[in-house]
């Protein structure tokens, strides 16, 4: 159900006046797993983190975490995102939406030099948000997202700025 | 540092401790850091960003 997720906050991005996303669904990568990091960089993946002023990982959560494979892809790489802006939401069938997960993600976060914002996105008891073809039952979301997009985009804004313009000293 | 690109004057906007070391970057290993030092460069031209690895500081690079 993830992937509903997913494609909702795409769309609401995509409302964006100025902001061009793209979604990225990392069970298409295929990185092979008899090694990790940058040696197993994929070129497409590491142009879109390199392009990319800000990230929106979209994740279920599993036992109060997030999926190994999740890690793995974000290993690959590591200057592409290096003072990005980056923001979490959450998946889960239960009614926490994933929040211990983003709780768990946020030392990795900052280990990859991405700079966490501080609205998430919980979509908790799931299968009650979206229906089998991914529509949206709960209008909610709509407002949350919409304060979760405007505080990433502020923060990419700056950072891109501070990127391309501020020294460090 | 020039742009690989589009040629125009990079940013230098952060380093990066980096721990796990290749065998090649091992002259550049910094005791101070237990790690090599990167510079992170970011165009303002095109965006591309770029890493470099720094020498060790003076008397405490292996």
């Amino acid at each position: 159900m993830s992937v509903h997720a997913a494609r909702f906050m795409v769309e609401q991005i995509q409302k964006r006046e100025g902001v061009v996303t793209s979604l990225i669904d990392i069970a298409e990568l295929s990185l092979p797993v008899d090694d990790a990091g940058e040696a197993i960089k994929d070129p497409r993946f590491a142009t879109a983190m390199e392009q990319a002023d800000a990230l929106v990982i979209v994740s279920p959560e599993y036992n109060h975490s997030f999926p190994g494979l999740l890690k793995h892809v974000l290993d690959s790489c590591l200057k592409e995102y290096i003072h990005k802006a980056a923001g979490v939401v959450g998946v889960s069938a239960g009614s926490f939406g994933g929040a211990r997960m983003i709780e768990q993600f946020q030392p990795i976060l900052r280990e990859l030099g991405l700079v966490s914002i501080f609205w998430d996105v919980n979509f908790g008891r799931i299968e009650k948000v979206f229906d089998a073809k991914g529509q949206l039952l709960d209008q909610s979301f709509i407002p949350r997202a919409d304060k979760f997009l405007g505080e990433l985009i502020w923060m990419a804004t700056v950072l891109r700025y501070g990127r391309e313009n501020v020294p460090l000293k | 540092m020039r742009c690989p690109r589009c040629g125009m004057e990079m940013n230098r906007h952060a380093e990066k401790a980096v721990k796990d070391v290749r065998a090649e970057e091992s002259s550049h290993y910094n005791l101070a850091f237990e790690g090599v030092l990167e510079s992170i460069f970011c165009c303002p031209g095109c965006g591309k960003v770029e890493a470099v690895i720094e020498n060790g500081l003076p008397g405490i690079s292996a």
